[in-house]
C-alpha cells in the first residue's frame, strides 16, 4: 500500500463534497448533546421521582453528573461555533443542518439557562453567537436563492466532467471514478438544483441525462484502455485489486464518502464502500449488487443509487 | 492480488442465480402489498395465485442453476467391459470389475473436484433394509427346509458369504456413507447381489426399483475425475456417469423396463458399450435392442470396445468397425461410433495421473493395475523398466493415445458444456418473462389510485379480456382434429407399410420354400438310396435261409415282395415338392430351413419396427409443427387483438406467450425379441419295423400292418411348416401393427394431447391472470385515501427495483450472446 503524504487541503480541493459530508455527520454528532437535555428535562418534571431521588441521595449523584454534562455539551457546541465560523458552506443541504441545529441548539440552551442560573452567562455568550451564526446562515440561504440555480448545477457539471477528463481522478477504480463524479454532484449545487425542483422536473431530468450521456463518453474512454467494451466487466475484482493499490487516504476518502450506504438501495456505492474499507475481502454478498455491468448498466446503476440518495437524503 | 478462479459460465450462471432470487424477493414484495391480497374469503385470488407459483417457479429455477449437473447414462451389452469404460471415464477404479452380473441397481458417479479418493454415499436406506428383511424371512424359511443350496447365488463365494450373514442377523444393515475402495466395493457386490437373490426363483421379491425412480436417491460414488482435474471450464455444473442396466437387458419386469427407460431418458448422454469382438455374433441383437430403446437417438453415442484386440490383416480397421455398426443401428450417425480400448485407457489414465502427481507409480504388488499396465505398456521384463520415470510417462501417453479415448471424452466435455449452457439460457428466458409480466402488473396495479373516470378505463379491459378468453378454448378443438387425423394417418400408413411387409414376408418364405424343398429333395433321395442299400442287405443277409422258404412257400412270392418293398420305400418317402410341411430326417437340416427363416423374419421385423417408428416420429413431429404452429397463431392473434383493445382503454402492455413446449417423446416398447417368431422344428416319430422275431417273420410275409406294434426303435423326423410359419409369421405382423397404432393412440390420448390441453389451459390463465388482476385494482376503488397512498408507496419502490432488474437481465441476456 502506497503511503505518501497526501495533505488535507490536496484532498478538499480535489473532492470539494468532503467538507460539506464532514460537516453534516459533525452536526449529527451533536445529537449526543440533545439526549442529555432531554434526560435532564424528563426526570425533575416528576414531583415524586424528585422527592425519591432527594430522599435516597439519587438527586445529588444525578446533579453533579448533570453538571458535567452540561458543561461537556457547552464546550462542545462552543468549539462547533467556532469551527462552523472557520467553515466555508456552500451546499444548501449543509446549511439546512446548520441551520435546523442552530435553533434547536438555542432553543436548548434557554431552557438550560433557567435551570442552572450559575451557568447563565456563560450560556448568555454562546446565545449571542448563535445569533450571530443564525444570521450568518440566513446570508447564505438567501444568496443561494438568488442566484441562478440552474446555470449553477450546468456549470457544476462541466466542472466534473473537465476533472474526470484531465485524469485526475485516473488512480482511482473506474467504479469509484464513476461514484465521485455523482456524489460531488449530490453535495454540490447539481444537488442543490434537484433538491429545489426535485427529480421528476423536466430540466432536472435533462440535466440528468446530460450526466449520464457525459459519463458514457468519459467511462468508456477510461474503459477501452482496461477492457473489452464488448465484454461484461466483472467489476469486483478489478475495483479490489484498485484498492489493494491505492493509496491509503484515497482509499480512506472512498470509504468516507460512501460511508452508511444501504445494501439494498444503494447496492453499488455499498459495494464500493466494502472494498474501500476491506479490500481484502474475499466476496461481496449482496442480493442487489450486480457482478457483471456493461458501460451503460454502470452509470445507470449509479444513477439509481444517486436517485435513492435523493429519496432517502442519505 | 486476488485471484478468481470463476469460469465464464460460472459466474453467469452466479449471476443469473441471484437475478432469479431478486425476482423472487420482488414477487413476495407484490404478494406482500398492503391491502391487496387481503382476502376475507379463504379461496385465493387467480393473481395472488401466480405470483405464489410463480416464486415456487423460481425455485426450480435456482435449484437447477445450482445443481447444474449432466447425466452419462452408460449401457453395455453382456461383458463389453461397461465398468471398465466407467473406471475408465473417471481415471481410477470406481467399480469391481466382476464375473458376475453387475448393476441391478443404478449407481451413480459424480466428479467432485479435490476429491481425490472416492466416497459413497446412500441417502435412501430403508427400503433396501426392508427387502433384505423379506429375504431374510424368505431364507430362513429355506433353510428350514433344507432348500438354501439350490440357490444359484449359494454356489458363489460372496453369494454365500451373504446368505450367511443374512440367515445369521435377519437383516442387512447399509451404512449412509463408505469410504475408501475396499468398503464401496463391498457395499456395491452385497448390494448387486442382494437384488440377484431376490430375483431368484425360490426367494422371488420384487426389488424396491421404483423407490429409486430419482436419480439422485441412488447410491452415490463422489471422486474427481482424473481428466477433469484441471479443466473447469467445463461449466458450473458436476458430471455424474449413471452405471445402468440398460432398459432392455433380458429378466427385467415392465416396470423396471420403465424406470430405467425414465433414468435414461433424463440422461444428457447415453454410451452404449458394445463389444468389439461380439460384432457380428449373436450378440448383435442385443446391440439393436439396446439402441433401439432410444426414440431419440441424438444424444446415444456408442463405444466399440476391445479395438486394441483387433487382428491385423482381418481387414477390421477403424472406419469399417464404425460402418459395421453404423449398418446395425440405424439413425446413428458414424462420427458418435467411438472404437476404443477402455482397459488401455484405464491403464494409461491411471499411470499418468500416478505419475503427475507423485512422480512414480504405486507399488504393482498391492496394486493390480500397476501390473497390468507394466505388461502392456512396457513388455518383457516390465518389472525392471516401471521405476524408470520417463519410460513409464512416455508408455503411459503412448498407451493413452492408442486407446483412442480422448476423442470420446473431447465429445463428453463438449456435450457437458452445452449442457450448462442450456440450463443458463433456460433460465434467462423465464426470467425475461417474470419480468415483463411483473412490469404489467405493476403498470395495471398503479391504478389502484385512479380516478373514477380512469376506473372506467379498468372495468373496459376486463370486459375485453373476458370476450377473448373462450378464443382459445376454440382452437382446442381444432387441435384434437389434427391429433385425430394423425392417427388415422398413422394407421393408413402403418397398414401399407405392413401390406408390403407381407409381401416381402410371402417372397422370403417362396425363397425358403425353394431352399427347403430343394434340401428336403435331397434329403429323401439320399434316405431312399439308405433304405434301398438297407432291404437290399436285410435280403441279401437272409438269402439262405430264404431260399429255403421261398422254395417251401413259393420263392416267386417272397421275390416279389422285396421288389414291393423297395418300391413302397420309394413311395413311403416320396417327396412332394407342391407340400408346404418339409420334412426332415436330420434336426440339423430343420434347424438349418428354420433358422434361416427365423433370421430373415427377424431381419424383416427390425427393419419393419424401424419403419414404424420412424413413420410414427414423422407423423408426431408433422404434427407438433402443426401444433405449435395452429396453438401460436391463434394465441399470438388473441394476444394481438387483446393488447390493441387494452391500448385502447391506455393500457401499453406488452404481453408475450407463454411457449408451447410439446416435444416428440414417442418411442415404442415392444421391442420384437426372437422368441416372438414362429419358427418352430416340430418332431414328429415314425414306427420302426420291431426288430423282433414276430416282427421278422412280418417282414418275410411282407405284412407292412402287422409287426409294428412291438416298436422298439422310432425313428424321428423333423418338419418345418413353412405354411404354419407364414400364417403366424403375418398374424405376428398383424398384432405388431395392432400395438403399434394402439401404442401410437396411447402416446397421443395419455402424453401429447394433455401437453396440449395443459398449455390451452396455461393460455387462458394467462389472460385470467390479466383479467384478475384489473379486477384486483377495480375492487380497491373503496379503499381508504391513505391506505391507498400507502400501497403506491410501496408499488413505487418496488417498480423502481424492477426496473433495475430489468435492466440487469438485459445486459446478462447481451453478455450471454456475446461471450458464451
Amino acid at each position: 500500500m502506497n503511503q505518501t503524504v497526501i495533505t488535507t487541503e490536496t484532498l478538499i480541493s480535489e473532492h470539494p463534497q468532503l467538507t460539506e459530508k464532514a460537516l453534516v455527520d459533525f452536526i449529527n454528532g451533536l445529537e449526543v448533546i440533545d439526549d442529555h437535555i432531554r434526560v435532564q428535562t424528563k426526570v425533575n418534571s416528576d414531583f415524586f421521582s424528585r422527592t425519591l431521588s432527594g430522599l435516597n441521595g439519587e438527586s445529588a449523584l444525578r446533579q453533579n453528573t448533570i453538571n458535567q454534562h452540561v458543561t461537556e455539551s457547552l464546550n462542545t457546541v462552543s468549539i462547533w461555533l467556532q469551527n462552523l465560523q472557520g467553515q466555508q458552506i456552500q451546499s444548501d443541504l449543509a446549511i439546512a443542518k446548520v441551520g435546523g441545529k442552530l435553533l434547536e441548539t438555542r432553543e436548548n440552551l434557554k431552557r438550560l439557562a433557567h435551570k442552572h442560573q450559575a451557568l447563565s452567562h456563560e450560556v448568555n455568550g454562546i446565545l449571542i453567537k448563535i445569533d450571530l451564526m443564525k444570521n450568518k446562515h440566513d446570508e447564505l440561504s438567501a444568496q443561494i436563492e438568488k442566484v441562478d440555480a440552474r446555470s449553477l448545477a450546468t456549470l457544476q457539471i462541466e466542472s466534473v466532467f473537465k476533472k474526470w477528463n484531465t485524469g485526475r481522478s485516473a488512480h482511482f477504480p473506474i467504479l469509484a471514478r464513476l461514484f465521485l463524479v455523482f456524489d460531488e454532484l449530490y453535495w454540490g449545487d447539481f444537488g442543490t438544483y434537484c433538491r429545489k425542483c426535485g427529480l421528476e422536473h423536466r430540466e432536472i431530468q435533462c440535466l440528468i441525462q446530460l450526466v449520464q450521456d457525459n459519463s458514457l463518453i468519459q467511462l468508456k474512454n477510461d474503459w477501452t484502455q482496461l477492457h473489452d467494451t464488448q465484454t461484461l466487466y466483472f467489476w469486483e475484482d478489478d475495483t479490489k485489486n484498485y484498492f489493494q493499490n491505492l493509496q491509503t487516504d484515497y482509499r480512506e476518502l472512498v470509504a468516507y464518502l460512501t460511508n452508511g450506504a444501504p445494501p439494498d438501495l444503494m447496492p453499488m456505492t455499498w459495494g464500493l464502500n466494502q472494498l474501500a474499507e476491506n479490500p481484502q475481502i474475499s466476496s461481496l454478498q449482496n442480493l442487489y449488487l450486480p457482478k457483471m455491468l456493461d458501460i451503460k448498466n454502470a452509470i445507470d446503476r449509479f444513477s439509481f443509487d444517486f436517485e435513492a440518495r435523493y429519496a432517502n437524503q442519505f | 492480488m486476488t485471484v478468481n478462479n470463476k469460469t465464464p459460465y460460472e459466474k453467469f450462471a452466479e449471476e443469473i442465480t441471484r437475478l432469479c432470487k431478486v425476482e423472487k424477493q420482488l414477487f413476495q414484495e407484490v404478494l406482500q402489498l398492503p391491502h391487496v391480497f387481503e382476502s376475507t374469503t379463504a379461496e385465493k385470488s387467480q393473481i395472488e395465485t401466480y405470483f405464489e407459483k410463480g416464486i415456487k417457479n423460481i425455485d426450480n429455477e435456482i435449484q437447477k442453476l445450482e445443481k447444474m449437473e449432466v447425466v452419462i447414462a452408460v449401457v453395455g451389452t453382456m461383458k463389453a467391459g461397461k465398468s471398465t469404460t466407467i473406471n475408465a471415464i473417471v481415471g481410477t477404479e470406481v467399480l469391481p470389475n466382476r464375473n458376475a452380473p453387475m448393476t441391478t441397481l443404478p449407481t451413480l458417479i459424480r466428479n467432485v473436484h479435490g476429491q481425490t479418493e472416492p466416497v459413497l454415499k446412500l441417502e435412501k436406506l430403508q427400503p433396501l433394509e426392508d427387502l433384505s428383511k423379506q429375504i431374510a424371512t424368505k431364507l430362513a424359511a429355506l433353510d428350514k427346509s433344507n432348500e438354501i443350496e439350490k440357490l444359484k447365488l449359494y454356489n458363489e463365494k460372496d453369494g454365500k458369504e451373504l446368505i450367511d450373514f443374512l440367515l445369521k442377523n435377519q437383516r442387512y444393515q447399509f451404512k449412509k456413507v463408505y469410504y475408501e475402495q475396499q468398503a464401496i466395493f463391498e457395499f456395491l457386490i452385497h448390494l448387486n447381489d442382494l437384488m440377484r437373490l431376490a430375483k431368484e426363483p425360490l426367494i422371488n421379491v420384487e426389488p424396491p426399483y421404483h423407490k429409486y425412480q430419482n436419480v439422485n436417491e441412488l447410491p452415490v460414488i463422489e471422486v474427481e475425475f482424473h481428466h477433469l482435474k484441471n479443466k473447469s471450464n467445463l461449466g458450473q455444473g458436476s458430471l455424474a456417469i449413471l452405471d445402468t442396466p440398460g432398459a432392455n437387458e433380458a429378466g427385467q419386469s415392465d416396470a423396471l423396463k420403465k424406470v430405467f427407460k425414465e433414468q435414461l431418458n433424463k440422461a444428457s448422454i447415453v454410451v452404449l458399450v458394445t463389444d468389439f469382438n461380439q460384432i457380428g455374433s449373436e450378440a448383435d441383437e442385443q446391440i439393436r435392442n439396446e439402441a433401439n430403446g432410444f426414440s431419440d437417438k441424438s444424444n446415444l453415442f456408442v463405444l466399440v470396445n476391445k479395438f486394441d484386440q483387433k487382428e491385423a490383416g482381418k481387414g477390421d480397421d477403424f472406419y469399417s468397425v464404425k460402418q459395421k455398426l453404423n449398418s446395425l443401428v440405424h439413425g446413428i450417425d458414424l462420427e458418435k461410433i467411438y472404437p476404443v480400448s477402455a482397459r488401455n485407457a484405464y491403464l494409461g489414465n491411471c499411470a499418468k495421473y500416478n505419475l503427475d502427481i507423485h512422480k512414480k507409480l504405486p507399488d504393482f504388488e498391492k496394486e493390480g493395475w500397476g501390473a497390468d499396465f507394466g505388461r502392456i505398456a512396457l513388455g518383457t521384463g516390465w518389472e525392471d523398466d516401471i521405476e524408470d520415470f520417463e519410460r513409464c510417462k512416455k508408455r503411459a501417453e503412448k498407451l493413452w493415445s492408442d486407446s483412442l479415448f480422448e476423442e470420446p471424452l473431447k465429445l463428453i466435455n463438449k456435450i457437458h458444456s452445452s449442457a450448462a449452457e442450456k440450463s443458463i439460457t433456460s433460465a434467462m428466458e423465464k426470467l425475461i418473462t417474470w419480468n415483463s409480466e411483473l412490469t404489467n402488473k405493476s403498470e395495471i396495479f398503479k391504478y389502484f389510485n385512479s380516478t373514477t373516470e380512469e376506473l372506467t378505463k379498468v372495468t373496459a379491459a376486463i370486459n375485453s379480456l373476458e370476450n377473448n378468453i373462450n378464443e382459445f378454448e376454440n382452437a382446442e378443438k381444432t387441435i384434437y382434429q389434427t391429433t385425430g387425423n394423425g392417427l388415422v394417418e398413422l394407421s393408413h400408413a402403418l397398414n401399407q407399410l405392413a401390406e408390403q411387409n407381407h409381401q416381402l414376408i410371402k417372397k422370403e418364405l417362396e425363397h425358403f420354400f425353394e431352399l427347403g424343398s430343394a434340401m428336403e429333395e435331397a434329403a429323401i433321395d439320399e434316405m431312399i438310396s439308405n433304405k434301398e442299400m438297407e432291404v437290399r442287405n436285410e435280403y441279401a443277409k437272409e438269402k439262405n435261409f430264404q431260399d429255403f422258404v421261398q422254395f417251401v412257400l413259393d420263392g416267386g412270392v417272397r421275390h416279389k415282395r422285396r421288389t414291393e418293398r423297395l418300391k413302397k420305400v420309394k413311395e413311403e418317402k416320396v417327396f412332394d415338392p407342391d407340400s408346404k410341411i418339409k420334412n426332415f430326417s436330420k434336426r440339423s437340416d430343420a434347424e438349418k430351413l428354420s433358422n434361416g427363416i427365423r433370421n430373415a423374419v427377424i431381419r424383416i421385423f427390425t427393419d419393419l419396427s424401424e419403419d414404424f417408428n420412424s413413420q410414427s416420429n414423422f407423423l408426431v413431429s408433422k404434427m407438433t409443427d402443426d401444433i405449435s404452429l395452429n396453438i401460436n397463431n391463434v394465441a399470438n392473434n388473441v394476444l394481438k387483438k387483446v393488447e390493441n383493445e387494452l391500448k385502447k382503454s391506455g393500457f401499453e402492455l406488452t404481453l408475450s406467450l407463454p411457449e408451447l413446449n410439446l416435444e416428440n417423446n414417442f418411442f415404442n416398447n415392444d421391442a420384437m425379441t426372437h422368441d416372438d417368431v414362429a419358427t418352430k422344428v416340430e418332431t414328429r416319430s415314425t414306427r420302426l419295423r420291431s426288430n423282433s422275431f414276430w416282427g421278422k417273420i412280418c417282414a418275410w410275409v411282407g405284412t407292412e400292418e402287422l409287426g409294428r406294434e412291438d416298436v422298439t426303435s422310432v425313428e424321428l423326423s423333423y418338419q418345418v411348416d413353412i405354411g404354419k410359419i407364414h400364417k403366424r409369421v403375418l398374424e405376428q405382423l398383424d398384432n405388431y401393427k395392432k400395438d403399434h397404432t394402439a401404442q401410437f393412440d396411447n402416446y397421443l390420448k395419455g402424453e401429447f394431447e394433455p401437453i396440449i390441453a395443459q398449455h390451452i389451459k396455461d393460455l387462458t390463465n394467462y389472460l385470467l391472470d390479466y383479467r384478475d388482476t384489473f379486477l384486483t385494482v377495480e375492487k380497491a376503488k373503496s379503499m381508504e385515501k391513505e391506505k391507498k397512498e400507502q400501497l403506491i408507496q410501496q408499488l413505487r419502490l418496488i417498480m423502481t427495483k424492477n426496473k433495475i432488474q430489468s435492466n440487469d437481465i438485459n445486459v446478462i441476456k447481451n453478455g450471454l450472446e456475446v461471450q458464451v
